[in-house]
């Protein structure tokens, strides 16, 4: 029962950092979401513009965020635009103190970019398949357009998108590891402190997975209650709330 | 406004010219709806009837023309739809509000219930009170008889139910004018005939109604214009009798001989 001492909550335990770990964990994705889902529905919106050049940057963006190892990413967000940060700061006034990104910041700004990335291409592929008669019938009774998006588009986009957002959401979950490269406090990071200091690797990396698998359990159970809802109508036998 | 033209029309269309590129669709197509009228659009498919319909609420936009709803007055022009003013859009809105639209494919919501199709046009883009919405829905429904699903989705409709169900969500507007293109054309053949009678009693109400149809049998008997389109032109028109009975263009002889 030696184990269980090293996941006290108190004295020499390691279960409040790891449960603080955890809470940054969750605020990282939850941070980062919203950036991606904004941002990859703007890309993919660009992306299907009658205009050649939003269409040429649209697909120049997810393309460049799907090629780069997601890590590399974090490190270009933390390390570059820190560094450029810096740079301009410097050429602007000579005798300023250095700024450093915040670790947090630079990890939901490197997350959103890798969620909106691979979210575009799903918001992309759910909004070629709605179908252009809905949106005529709302035209032809002067729905204004973007009423239009708000009530008829974007709640189909939603059910269609979902599986496949879903899946990224897991994924950034997971990702969320990463940052403990930049010396973020979560909880892959707490995992790592403690095994350097108890030298129990087994016992710790165990609990951090059984951690990450309940979160991801919870999102999936979650996500399939959300799919439920949004596919009212499409099943027979649907009914009205 | 300039209500001048025709003080009974609720709808004029001149000279309508739309091409797609670089074919010309629509040649210079003019039509006058007065009301009361039910005017059916008869042609061959690619004779542009569907075309000049969809121009007349502007789902497509004519490369020139006017229209003129009710008196209000839209000068039409390609150009005019890369940059349209605010002002120009609204006034587009405002005319769609006074044009029923009923589709080929349905086109219901199909996120919405019976009964929230047909409530959005008036809650929406009129902004009337709820109450009063959902009450007229419901007897628009009754009346065409799909008052008892109003609570289903629109996924677990035939194609005929469908239909009248987009036909009282066009209803609920109050429009000047319903403009029906090929209601029955997605139809399975033992529905067609639901849907023929809701539209036979608009008509019998004294609703303006304009029809693109190929029920010719249909047409002949609730229009009381027919107006025949060929290659962008109409043709020939006339009452019914006239149309069905004394043809006087070879081709619309040709295209009566085949529907029969």
């Amino acid at each position: 029962m030696e184990w269980l001492s090293y996941l006290s909550f108190t004295g020499g335990g390691w279960g409040d950092e790891l449960l603080r770990g955890l809470g940054v964990t969750l605020a990282l994705a939850a941070a980062s979401l919203p950036v991606g889902l904004a941002l990859g529905l703007a890309v993919a919106a660009l992306g299907l513009c009658r205009r050649a050049l939003w269409r040429g940057l649209a697909a120049s963006f997810s393309t460049t965020i799907r090629g780069l190892p997601e890590l590399l990413t974090l490190f270009i967000i933390y390390h570059g635009v820190g560094l450029a940060l810096n740079s301009l700061l410097k050429w602007l006034s000579p005798g300023a103190t250095p700024v450093e990104l915040s670790p947090f910041l630079a990890g939901v700004i490197a997350l959103g970019l890798v969620f909106a990335g691979y979210s575009s291409e799903v918001w992309r592929g759910a909004w070629q398949s709605l179908d252009r008669g809905q949106l005529e019938a709302a035209q032809a009774i002067g729905v204004r357009r973007l009423t239009i998006f708000r009530l008829i588009e974007l709640p189909q986009l939603l059910r269609l998108a979902l599986p496949g957002l879903g899946n990224l959401w897991i994924s950034l979950i997971k990702d969320t590891a990463l940052v403990s490269v930049i010396a973020l406090n979560d909880l892959m990071r707490m995992a790592n402190v403690a095994v350097g200091v108890t030298k129990k690797p087994f016992l710790f990396f165990a609990v951090v997975c059984l951690v990450y698998w309940a979160i991801c359990l919870l999102c999936e159970w979650g996500l399939a209650r959300l799919e439920q809802r949004a596919n009212r109508g499409f099943e027979r036998e649907g009914r009205a709330a | 406004m300039t209500t001048m033209h025709h003080p009974q029309a609720a709808l004029e269309v001149e000279n309508l010219h739309k091409s797609y590129d670089g074919t010309e669709v629509l040649k210079g197509v003019s039509l006058t709806a007065h009301k009361h009228e039910v005017i059916s659009i008869i042609g061959s498919s690619g004779s542009g009837k569907s075309t000049f319909l969809r121009c007349m609420n502007l789902l497509e936009f004519p490369d020139s023309g006017t229209l003129r709803v009710h008196g209000e007055e839209l000068e039409l022009a390609a150009d005019s739809r890369g940059n349209r003013s605010k002002r120009f859009q609204r006034q587009i809105e405002r005319v769609r509000t006074r044009l029923g639209m009923v589709f080929q494919s349905f086109n219901l919501w199909p996120h919405m219930s019976v009964l929230e199709n047909v409530m959005m046009g008036p809650c929406i883009v009129l902004g009337r009170p709820r109450e009063e919405v959902e009450a007229k829905a419901r007897s628009l429904l009754a009346r065409v008889g799909m008052l008892e699903k109003c609570q289903v989705y629109p996924e677990c409709l035939s194609g005929g139910q469908k239909q009248r169900v987009a036909i009282a969500r066009a209803l609920a507007m109050d429009p000047e004018v319903m403009l029906f293109d090929e209601p029955t054309s997605a139809l399975d053949p033992e529905l067609v005939g639901e849907v023929l009678r809701v539209i036979r009693e608009l008509g019998e109400e004294g609703r303006t109604m304009i029809m693109v149809t190929h029920e010719m049998r249909f047409a002949r008997e609730v229009s009381s214009r027919v107006v025949y389109l060929h290659q962008g032109r109409i043709e020939e028109q006339g009452t019914p009798e006239q149309l069905f009975g004394d043809p006087q263009s070879a081709n619309l002889r040709r295209l009566l001989a085949t529907q029969h």
